[in-house]
């Protein structure tokens, strides 16, 4: 993987992962993630609306082989502090889709980055992205029970 | 001279930077090193792309583009990944 940058345990934490998630809206779903990030003051008060113009603008759903995912994330500017939300929801919640924006997917999980460093950001998305089409990870994290075993499973396929 | 691709997502950091590494490395790997990169946000490319010979665009693009684009989107899933190879080499003639 070669070397980090930044602490893993400090991107990746339970406080952040939400299982068994039940909304209705993209929006409300993502006000949750983004009022969680603030509350652990990893971002700031705007970092909300940015993220839900950014998704208005250039969706991020993306449709995998196993789970669908999408991965909202705003500019460095409204982040304080490197970090990743993610929630798994109990049913799909519809977002655009990245490639063809007038498209829609049903999400199964969604991943929020707010990266402060731009030097990390290829890295950390490019081990995202190995998740994303690993067939056997990406539903085994969909079914986790608990954000301590969600995050359990990702720092260990991280750390190898 | 080099071909030239220009890698484009929303906001010309994130994604593009893997996809552009990932198309660089499969294209290394084949033998075809001899090619420029450059990256940047999906709003800049119509400004940019004629100086490139290709634009590969995680997102739609606005505006009118006459340098060929593919979608870069299959390299962040896997799916579709050799298709979109041989589409991307097509157009730079390799």
């Amino acid at each position: 993987m070669g070397s980090q940058n930044f602490d893993l345990k400090n991107i990746i934490r339970k406080e952040l992962i939400f299982v068994n998630k039940n909304e209705k809206s993209r929006d409300t779903l993502l006000q949750t993630l983004s009022t969680r990030l603030e509350e652990y003051e990893y971002v700031k008060e705007d970092y909300y609306d940015a993220i839900i113009e950014r998704e208005n603008n250039f969706p991020t759903g993306l449709v995998t082989k196993s789970v669908n995912v999408a991965i909202p994330h705003a500019d460095a500017e409204y982040v304080n502090k490197s970090a990743i939300s993610i929630a798994l929801l109990a049913d799909p919640v519809e977002f655009k889709r990245m490639d063809e924006s007038s498209k829609d997917v049903g999400v199964e999980i969604v991943f929020m980055l707010a990266i402060k460093e731009k030097e990390n950001q290829a890295e950390l998305i490019k081990n995202l992205i190995s998740i994303f089409q690993d067939p056997v990870l990406l539903p085994e994290i969909k079914n986790s029970e608990s954000s301590e075993e969600v995050e359990e499973k990702l720092l260990n396929y991280l750390k190898n | 001279m080099s071909k030239k691709v220009l890698v484009a997502c929303g906001t010309g950091i994130c994604t593009s930077t893997t996809v552009k590494n990932k198309l660089a490395d499969i294209l290394k790997e084949e033998g075809h090193s001899d090619l420029a990169f450059d990256q940047c946000k999906v709003s800049e490319v119509a400004s940019k792309a004629s100086s490139f010979d290709l634009v590969v665009a995680t997102t739609d693009v606005p505006g009118k583009v006459e340098t060929p684009i593919v979608k870069g989107t299959p390299f962040l899933t896997g799916i579709g990944v050799d298709s979109t190879v041989e589409e991307i080499k097509k157009h730079l003639g390799l």
